[in-house]
């Protein structure tokens, strides 16, 4: 007796098709499971058996064969367990079925034979929709994280036993209902509002700019100026996450494992704050497994690194690939996989190892040797690709006690928003959709000066010394600031700030 | 009594207790490839490989933790030349245990499998 079900496997982001195909035959009892599985699905035989006998039903007497195709995609992870179990149970004849291959079947079962959650069920329902598969049974906590995506049925199951009553039809699981996008926009919230920083009105302006234009930043300052609260104000200030980069983000975050149970799709941008002890393959994604790292957790969102010299040289050299093209391939000897990268970089390091070099409060114990040696452990090529550099300096108390409010971040998101309207009505044509991605060529056409706005970008560039290089970034930012004006001109006032943002690279990198 | 009349004598209760159920003896102290089934009975369309283990006290379980994974592929193999020996490869087959302790006769069908061991 022959029986097909249907489960998915996941290589990288991607889901893949795997047929499994159950056959008894006659035999001394056995069951074998083939078709290139690892581990954990070969110990899905102990699970299945235990299963299915504590569901009220039987192992039957003979020979399983349990083939996983195509038998060369090395398939990992408990999820086969329901599939094979109904296989089983077609092939046995204890359910009345031979073929169930237009039904999407996900689970581990426990020995009771109840579904628990699996690893990465949405980018598995993602690639079952586009091969034209629209029932989808899985297990009830898996379900409000595909409960995003329209044109399928998904079918919550408790256990194995629900899942076969339902096939049978005598108690039919109701189909879930999916969301629309604007249901979920709703539940966004935010870790950190910008109404809770105190004084800051530059660094806050920074980070505004940055926000507006996409633009990666450095903030260098005194221990306890509020940088790291700043950095975690970001993901607030920037505009929600459209449909698609919120299903980019959350399969990400699905197949690593790391999202909470019962969450559905991730509508808050992630805020990835790896510690300076942080690894290669932690950052960029690695292991065995080609699993993703943390400029991918940070997919469309914002990846802050604190203490950035504290961080080893290979582990910052690495992130320059990711940051230019947002995306990273991460290869290893049994896999290879593509990930998408795509992040704001916000950096923070204090001026020297003792921390206080340049503050007006505290005097600064290091010798000019050691900051220098400090400072080095930033590379230049690293430093070139971010386009704001403030310096943060700590906020004197009366600022604190002040009373008076400050803007909330839905305040800023506003007008962020609408700079960020503008960039992508202007570069629709381009492929492109922000200021920080403008390269040589397209920012001569879309970041023209006049002659004042060009005499003072000169002066700056004989006086400060500023590389070719920095003067493209000033442009860029200068760009920001018009956009987040509303100008379509950029004005002689958006240059000098913008030439502002570049005034660290004379005082300490020079 | 003896270990030998002992097993003997469990062999013949357990065929007897098994018979009740409903099968039908096929042979019994099997010998070959390498092993020996104790009781090889036919429920139904099914062949039963049966071991049998008896002793004069223990507490129910003894019998069973007996049966280890080399004495399962021992058994294994007997079963095997006896389906080869028979024709039979196409018919399923399982494997119980019946124990006799002090505690009495327990009966254990499909006690263990002939998975590839890994």
């Amino acid at each position: 007796m022959l029986a097909r079900t249907l489960g998915y496997g996941l290589n990288g982001v991607n889901g893949f098709e795997v047929k499994v195909e159950v056959y008894l035959s006659g035999g001394m009892m056995a069951l074998e499971v083939v078709g290139l599985p690892d581990a954990s699905v070969k110990e899905s035989r102990d699970r299945v058996r235990a299963a299915i006998q504590n569901s009220g039903y039987t192992m039957p007497v003979g020979r399983l064969t349990v083939n996983l195709a195509p038998a060369d995609m090395k398939k990992e992870g408990p999820a086969f367990d329901l599939p094979i179990a109904l296989g089983i149970l077609m092939a046995s004849r204890q359910l009345d079925m031979q073929d169930l291959t237009r039904v999407l079947t996900l689970g581990e079962l426990s020995l009771d034979g109840t579904l628990h959650p699996v690893r990465g069920a949405l980018p598995v329902v993602i690639a079952a929709k586009q091969q034209g598969i629209a029932d989808i049974i899985l297990p009830q906590e898996n379900a409000p994280e595909v409960d995003c995506i329209q044109g399928i049925r998904v079918y919550p199951a408790k256990s194995l036993d629900a899942v076969v009553q339902h096939l049978k039809g005598r108690t039919p699981i109701p189909a879930q209902e999916q969301r629309t996008y604007e249901n979920f926009l709703e539940t966004a919230q935010v870790a950190m509002d910008m109404s809770q920083v105190k004084g800051q009105a530059g660094a806050r302006r920074a980070l505004e700019v940055a926000a507006a234009g996409g633009h990666n930043m450095l903030m260098i300052g005194v221990p306890g100026s509020g940088k790291t609260m700043l950095a975690r104000c970001l993901p607030g200030i920037l505009p929600p996450l459209t449909f698609e980069e919120a299903l980019e983000t959350t399969r990400i975050h699905s197949i690593s494992g790391r999202l909470m149970p019962g969450s559905g799709l991730m509508v808050t941008r992630p805020f990835c704050a790896p510690h300076h002890s942080a690894s290669v393959a932690s950052l960029i994604g690695g292991g065995p497994n080609a699993r993703p790292g943390g400029v991918s957790m940070a997919h469309n969102g914002v990846l802050f690194l604190d203490e950035l010299p504290e961080f080893s040289r290979p582990a910052l050299e690495a992130l320059r690939q990711p940051l230019e093209d947002g995306v990273v391939s991460v290869t290893r000897v049994q896999h290879q996989a593509q990930y998408q990268a795509s992040i704001m970089l916000v950096a923070s390091m204090n001026p020297c190892p003792c921390g206080y070099y340049g503050s007006k409060t505290k005097q600064c114990r290091c010798s000019a040797h050691e900051i220098r040696r400090y400072l080095d452990r930033v590379s230049g090529p690293l430093l070139d690709r971010i386009d704001i550099q403030i310096e943060v300096d700590a906020v004197p108390v009366q600022e604190i006690n002040q009373a008076a409010p400050a803007e909330s971040s839905a305040q800023v998101r506003a007008r962020v928003t609408q700079a960020r309207k503008r960039q992508q009505e202007r570069y629709r044509k381009d492929g492109i959709h922000c200021n920080a991605q403008l390269d040589a060529r397209l920012s001569k056409k879309y970041c023209e000066l006049d002659a004042a706005s060009a005499q003072i970008l000169h002066m700056a560039v004989e006086r400060m010394g500023m590389s070719m290089r920095a003067y493209g970034r000033v442009l860029k930012v200068a760009r920001t600031l018009a956009d987040l004006r509303g100008a379509e001109r950029i004005e002689t006032a958006d240059v000098a700030e913008a030439i502002q943002y570049r005034s660290l690279d004379g005082k300490y990198w020079r | 009594m003896k270990p030998y009349a002992l097993g003997r004598r469990g062999e013949a209760e357990a065929e007897a207790y098994l018979q009740a159920l409903g099968m039908r003896t096929l042979a019994r102290r099997y010998r070959g490839g390498d092993g020996e089934l104790d009781l090889v009975m036919e429920d139904g369309e099914r062949i039963v490989f049966v071991e049998v283990k008896a002793s004069a006290r223990g507490e129910a379980g003894d019998g069973m933790c007996r049966v280890t994974p080399a004495k399962q592929k021992r058994i294994i193999h007997a079963a095997s030349a006896f389906l080869l020996e028979r024709e039979w490869m196409e018919r399923p087959a399982r494997f119980d245990v019946v124990e006799i302790t002090a505690a009495g006769l327990r009966h254990v069908p499909c006690a263990f499998e002939a998975s590839a061991w890994d």
